[in-house]
């Protein structure tokens, strides 16, 4: 039988579409990571505000007056918005002073034009004008003069929660407010304690920007009362990525970093599992049926091994392709990788963070990635089982590579659906079970009441079905005249 | 004693509720070649299917080299070498590779056994090209090649003059003549160029709608077929008719066909000389195995 394998796998390699197929996958490797690359220079080289949008502005306040009562909140409201352009139009988008405008300046301007306009405060006014020298002083070189002010406001708001919730003790509100107070008051800690100006432009000002907005989605989810299953494990998901970027800001890592070797490399199987996908179904899907069709079969019925064990041993020819272009993928991630982003990041290990015992673990990058792969394997083989099983029951390729690869885009559609729904008996079907990623690092399935041991059960009934049914039907097959 | 190599007992097969075969009894011994001659659509191929185990068998057996094709297929069908219908290789590798996929699934086949097949079947300057640029009739010198790697005792070889030419023909029947003689194989030819079957096989099996009109030895089968023809050439074939009393048809001016006894000759020159007719020929008739066939299967009627 080991012979029988062998020749498929000779005839595979053989196919000229199986040169195309690698060609495919180079330069879908190389695309991915160059764009992935200069996605990440482009984007942060402009200004969240162009020239022509404060010409726009500045046309649009030109029709309106001041004075006139029924013009005068738009008035506000466009002259505000005119400041902040101007200002804002100097710095790049991912800049921290584009971020502080947003964050402080901002609410700073439309106080200014609230009392120049509409109040007409001339005592306010001052006051708040001097406030927004003073920041616009700090702008140039500062960012951290934003830092202690907003710090500041922090405890204040805290010391006066902390005063109304000595009179009402029970009050779930004020208590929710103290938490994310609290929260906030920790991250501007952290920030000028590390040293981490605002905006995105370092991957530590990213990574203090993605904790915060990470953890203040959890909390916020962590305050509801009733749940459902799949905002439980949103939620998990939110906890899991701030866990991992708090870890990179205490312990000055990059593991988060996508603009990485290695994060690309620990990522491929995921990334790249479609053309893996669509490989073994192109390949499955006209094993039998091409054989048929072309009358190579009778080559190969008139040897001395079972109907079975041609079957099998061309079934095992797909796996083994699998395997291989799995290797291959990960080995081109490896290099092309290394050259667009440098080497020296492979040496890190994965950095995950484990619900069930609320701690960082690390592990090996090539150990991560063999753990992945056995995680996704049932998809692989479950997919690629469905194609040669078409194909050997309506010898009809084109059917048997286009089912599988549309079950294959649709079963997240399909699990989308099932959840939202409530569906609770969609769980015995497999789109749901062939992913077992879903139950690494304590993470919660997609229904509650699922196990890994359940979910290779179901997966592995759908296996036998698939495969008695091609035995059989394999067994009784006439090879028709012509 | 010769070895039984392959046997056929009432071999019967339908498609739904149509009867394709109705009985198809043969057996082949080693040494043999067995031209395997009918009509289209008697059953040639379906036969060889069953044989070949390509097809279920409604009922009866096959045998070969005393294994039940049925029951013992892999023993069985290791005796076989086998071309059904068309040589179907694998148009996108090279001939070569073609028959190294085949010597893997066989234990005694090594790169010196395809090497010496690659000769006897002239193909050793071309066997490297991709099958898809071979012509028709080179394909077919592979597919003999891959049917034979094996050394198998019984060759089943479905039209394998298809789309030779003369000399390539020649070489197929010197060299399947040649295994059949050196190395015992029992040989299986279906065809339908009778002419060719006609010098190199030495058994015949007709089969007609599915069952067998007539199995035997070649030359008794010619012998079986003849039917006393004679052709007189004489100067004038109008006057004739009116001379002698047995049946006759009038070919050309000056010959005509007699059918008479061989014993009656003589007579019937006598005769004619007698009554100054001008005899300058009379030889017998020799019928060709297409005429015999013609006549054991009177066409053939797709039921």
């Amino acid at each position: 039988m080991n012979k029988l394998i062998k020749n498929e796998l000779v005839k595979i390699l053989a196919k000229k579409s199986t040169i195309v197929m690698a060609i495919i996958i180079l330069v879908v490797v190389i695309g991915f990571n160059v764009l992935n690359k200069k996605g990440a220079e482009i984007s942060g080289s402009y200004s969240a505000y162009s020239n022509s949008y404060v010409s726009y502005l500045e046309e649009e306040l030109k029709s309106l007056d001041a004075n006139n009562p029924a013009d005068v909140n738009d008035y506000v409201e466009t002259k505000s918005e005119l400041d902040v352009a101007k200002l804002g139009k100097e710095y790049t988008e991912i800049s921290w002073q584009a971020d502080v405008i947003q964050k402080f300046i901002a609410p700073v301007i439309s106080e200014i034009n609230n009392y120049k306009y509409l109040e007409k405060d001339e005592e306010s006014l001052n006051e708040v004008q001097k406030e927004y020298d003073e920041m616009v002083k700090a702008l140039s070189n500062d960012w951290k003069y934003f830092a202690n002010k907003d710090l500041e406001e922090k405890n204040e708001s805290i010391d006066e929660l902390n005063k109304m919730l000595e009179t009402d003790n029970e009050n779930e509100d004020i208590k929710n407010q103290l938490q994310n107070l609290n929260f906030q008051k920790e991250v501007i800690t952290l920030r000028l304690d590390k040293d981490i100006p605002y905006g995105s432009e370092t991957y530590k000002s990213q990574a203090m920007q993605n904790y915060e907005m990470y953890m203040t989605n959890y909390n916020g989810y962590a305050q509801e009362k009733n749940i459902t299953e799949d905002e439980k494990s949103e939620m998990n998901n939110y906890l899991q990525k701030a866990n991992l970027y708090k870890y990179d800001i205490e312990n000055d890592k990059e593991y988060q970093n996508p603009a990485t070797a290695n994060y690309t490399l620990q990522n491929s199987i995921g990334t790249y599992i479609v053309i893996i996908v669509l490989v073994i179904v192109i390949v499955a899907g006209v094993m039998i049926s091409e054989e048929f069709n072309k009358g190579t079969i009778k080559l190969l019925l008139v040897r001395p091994y079972s109907r079975t064990k041609i079957l099998m041993s061309k079934l095992i020819a797909v796996f083994i392709t699998m395997f291989i272009t799995t290797l291959l993928i990960i080995l081109l991630q490896l290099i092309i990788g290394g050259f667009v982003y440098g080497f020296s990041t492979y040496f890190m290990n994965v950095v995950q963070f484990d619900l069930t015992s609320s701690s960082i673990v690390t592990m090996n990058i090539f150990a991560y990635l063999g753990l992945i792969f056995v995680c996704k394997l049932p998809i692989l083989i479950l997919i690629g089982t469905l194609a040669f099983a078409l194909s050997t029951l309506s010898l009809n390729s084109p059917l048997a590579i286009a089912l599988p690869i549309f079950g294959y885009m649709g079963s997240e559609m399909i699990n989308l659906i099932a959840v939202s729904y409530g569906w609770n008996w969609i769980k015995y079907f497999v789109t749901p079970n062939w992913d077992l990623s879903q139950y690494l690092f304590g993470g919660t399935p997609l229904f509650s009441n699922m196990s890994v041991e359940f979910s290779i059960t179901i997966c592995a009934i759908y296996f036998v079905i698939m495969l008695v049914c091609s035995i059989i039907t394999f067994k009784k097959r006439n090879i028709k005249n012509v | 004693m010769q070895k039984v190599i392959l046997r056929c007992e009432n071999l019967k097969k339908n498609f739904g509720q149509r009867e394709i075969l109705k009985g198809v009894s043969l057996k082949l011994m080693e040494g043999d070649i067995l031209g395997f001659i009918g009509p289209n659509g008697a059953g040639k191929t379906t036969t060889i299917k069953l044989m070949s185990g390509l097809q279920s068998i409604t009922s009866g057996k096959v045998f070969i080299n005393g294994y039940d094709i049925e029951t013992d297929f892999t023993k069985a069908i290791e005796n076989v070498g086998t071309i059904v219908e068309s040589p179907d290789l694998y148009m996108y590798m090279s001939g070569y590779d073609n028959l190294k996929l085949v010597a893997n699934l066989y234990k005694n086949v090594d790169k010196q056994r395809i090497d010496e097949i690659v000769k006897l079947v002239g193909l050793e300057n071309r066997i490297k090209d991709k099958v898809s640029k071979y012509s028709l009739g080179m394909r077919q010198r592979l597919g003999i090649a891959q049917a034979i790697l094996h050394k198998p005792k019984l060759l089943i070889l479905d039209e394998p003059t298809n789309g030779l030419d003369p000399e390539g023909i020649k070489e197929v029947k010197t060299l399947l003549k040649k295994l059949a003689k050196e190395e015992k194989m029992a040989i299986l030819i279906s065809s339908h160029n009778l002419a060719e079957l006609d010098t190199f096989c030495n058994k015949i099996c007709i089969i007609k709608n599915g069952e067998i009109v007539e199995t035997n030895d070649i030359d008794t089968f010619k012998k079986d077929a003849k039917n006393n023809c004679y052709i007189l050439e004489v100067e004038d074939s109008s006057v004739i008719g009116s001379i002698i009393n047995y049946k006759m048809d009038i070919l050309t001016e000056r010959e005509v066909r007699v059918y008479i006894e061989k014993e009656d000759v003589p007579l019937l020159l006598k005769e004619l000389i007698l009554r100054n007719v001008k005899v300058y020929s009379a030889s017998e008739e020799n019928l060709s195995l297409e005429d015999a066939f013609l006549k054991k299967t009177g066409g053939n009627v797709i039921e």
